[in-house]
């Protein structure tokens, strides 16, 4: 069963801006799948699209096989944006407590949860004080915890751990690897290749916002940071090689 | 339905994190008291005691002209103040439908402004039984004429919010009350009737009436009133929810 399914998924900004150009993705369940690309190709867009917070311009998204535009299947993904921005004024814990409501858990059970997700990311000791005391890394585990709050069958991470320093980066590649074998469908969105190729069944290299190469790391005989990203620059390479004798072409037209 | 209440008890959560409430109460403590000295000193004299009716009207046309504000406050950055912070990503990707959103915000900041106008009346009522006054027939539906304007500048000011800047929807909705133009530009001819279907606050300035020219009789009157506010007011909500189901919001 196809958990994210794209048919033709384009956007242009109001200025004028090609974000994201007939994008056809679809990720199974139970897999984790890696959307790698520099700045600006695109990897937010496709998130922002499927999250439903911007509209296409083309094309249709779909979640647990419904249209993107419904609220219902929002109940099984957790989302975890670049930014966190959350709601300060809560205290950790009551800050669980409001988007636990919001995601429709019942109160004896968002009780054990919060408190199993609080020990999860190591806040518990933090649960008291206000988010607005939080450092950094304190709201990206808070962030963590939101999105797994619900126990949701999808995780959807933008750029996850950009702002994270190494200990933290390995915290959540173990976190990706728990949910991996949890049979959690996950969607990583990065441009920090270490953390995808020893988590990830399946990446897409996404380049001006095309998605340029769709991989199956399964497949491969032996997967390290360095392979992945040998597979990112040869593709970003060949990209510029094409674009560039393209270039040549039309002007030797002229 | 949960999800909207969920969203009402967290903006007036807001509203108190930001010490909103507290300098509204303030505020509405202050002029109070001021009232309560200017009444202190006349009420003994006969001969002025007939004009306390304007200390009245003064004390509640300030306490409006606050309640306007804060109502503007309240419509024009309950939408604008998620996206500006980037915490409507984290409600949107939730199973929570933007109209309960917008709703949720909405009855918060109504919840607000139908207390104030609530302790307005009361401290009229207060005054009023202290000091001995006849009530005037409009002062029993002061409050509730109040909270109708502020039903439709909350609701004006939060549509606006939805397409421009809060801050210009704050003024545009302030200076909103269009009717004069007409009365006092317009006053024959078939444009006159415009001036029916453009914003109005007017009837709905209880204070006015403190003076003695009441043009509120019966409730009757004030039913139809309410009509008048509760149809604005959906309207704009209406036009809002269309904007905001199809707003970008990142």
């Amino acid at each position: 069963m196809s958990v994210i399914f794209t048919e033709n998924l384009s956007k242009r900004y109001k200025g004028g801006t090609l974000a994201l150009k007939n994008l056809n993705l679809e990720v199974r369940e139970s897999e984790v799948f890696g959307f790698i690309g520099p700045n600006g190709s695109g990897k937010s867009t496709t998130i922002h699209l499927l999250l439903n917070f911007i509209r296409p311009s083309g094309g249709s998204a779909q979640l647990f096989g419904e249209p993107v535009i419904g609220a219902r299947h929002r109940k099984r993904l957790g989302y975890v944006p670049e930014t966190i921005s959350l709601h300060t004024y809560h205290n950790g814990r009551g800050l669980l407590n409001f988007y636990g409501q919001l995601s429709g858990l019942k109160s004896l059970r968002l009780k054990r949860r919060i408190e199993e997700v609080l020990q999860f990311v190591g806040l518990q000791n933090d649960a008291k004080r206000r988010v607005s005391k939080y450092s950094k890394g304190m709201l990206q585990r808070l962030g963590l915890a939101q999105a797994l709050l619900h126990d949701p069958e999808l995780l959807i991470f933008d750029e996850p751990t950009s702002n994270m320093d190494p200990v933290g980066r390995r915290e959540f590649r173990e976190l990706v690897l728990d949910l991996k074998k949890q049979g959690r469908t996950v969607f990583i969105s990065s441009h920090i290749l270490s953390e995808l190729g020893a988590v990830c069944d399946r990446v897409a290299i996404m380049q001006s916002g095309e998605l340029k190469r769709l991989e199956d790391l399964r497949t491969w005989n032996d997967v390290d940071d360095s392979s992945l990203e040998k597979l990112f620059f040869d593709t970003i390479e060949q990209e510029r090689t094409d674009q560039a004798s393209s270039h040549q072409s039309e002007s030797s037209d002229q | 339905m949960n999800s909207l209440l969920f969203i009402t008890g967290d903006y007036l959560r807001t509203l108190m994190h930001r010490r909103f409430l507290l300098a509204f109460l303030i505020s509405m403590f202050i002029i109070t008291l001021l009232f309560y000295f200017i009444i202190e000193q006349f009420v003994d004299d006969p001969q002025i005691r007939p004009q306390l009716f304007i200390a009245l009207a003064i004390f509640y046309a300030f306490s409006s002209f606050i309640g306007t504000i804060a109502a503007i406050y309240v419509g024009a950055s309950a939408i604008s103040g998620e996206i500006s912070r980037g915490t409507i990503a984290m409600l949107l990707c939730r199973p929570v439908v933007r109209w309960q959103f917008l709703l949720g915000k909405l009855v918060g900041a109504l919840i607000v402004m139908l207390g104030y106008s609530l302790i307005m009346g009361g401290v009229m009522v207060f005054y009023c039984f202290v000091h001995d006054l006849d009530m005037l027939p409009v002062m029993r539906f002061a409050p509730w004429l109040t909270f109708c304007q502020f039903l439709m500048m909350c609701s004006l000011a939060l549509a606006l919010s939805t397409v421009m800047h809060p801050a210009v929807a704050g003024v545009l909705t302030f200076f909103s009350d269009l009717s004069w133009v007409f009365e006092l530009f317009v006053r024959d001819g078939p444009f006159y009737y415009v001036s029916y279907v453009l914003p109005s606050y007017g009837p709905f300035n209880a204070w006015m009436d403190f003076l003695g020219t009441s043009s509120i009789y019966s409730w009757g009157d004030l039913s139809l009133l309410t009509l008048y506010a509760f149809d604005v007011a959906l309207i704009l909500v209406l036009l809002a929810m269309l904007r905001l189901r199809y707003k970008e919001v990142t």
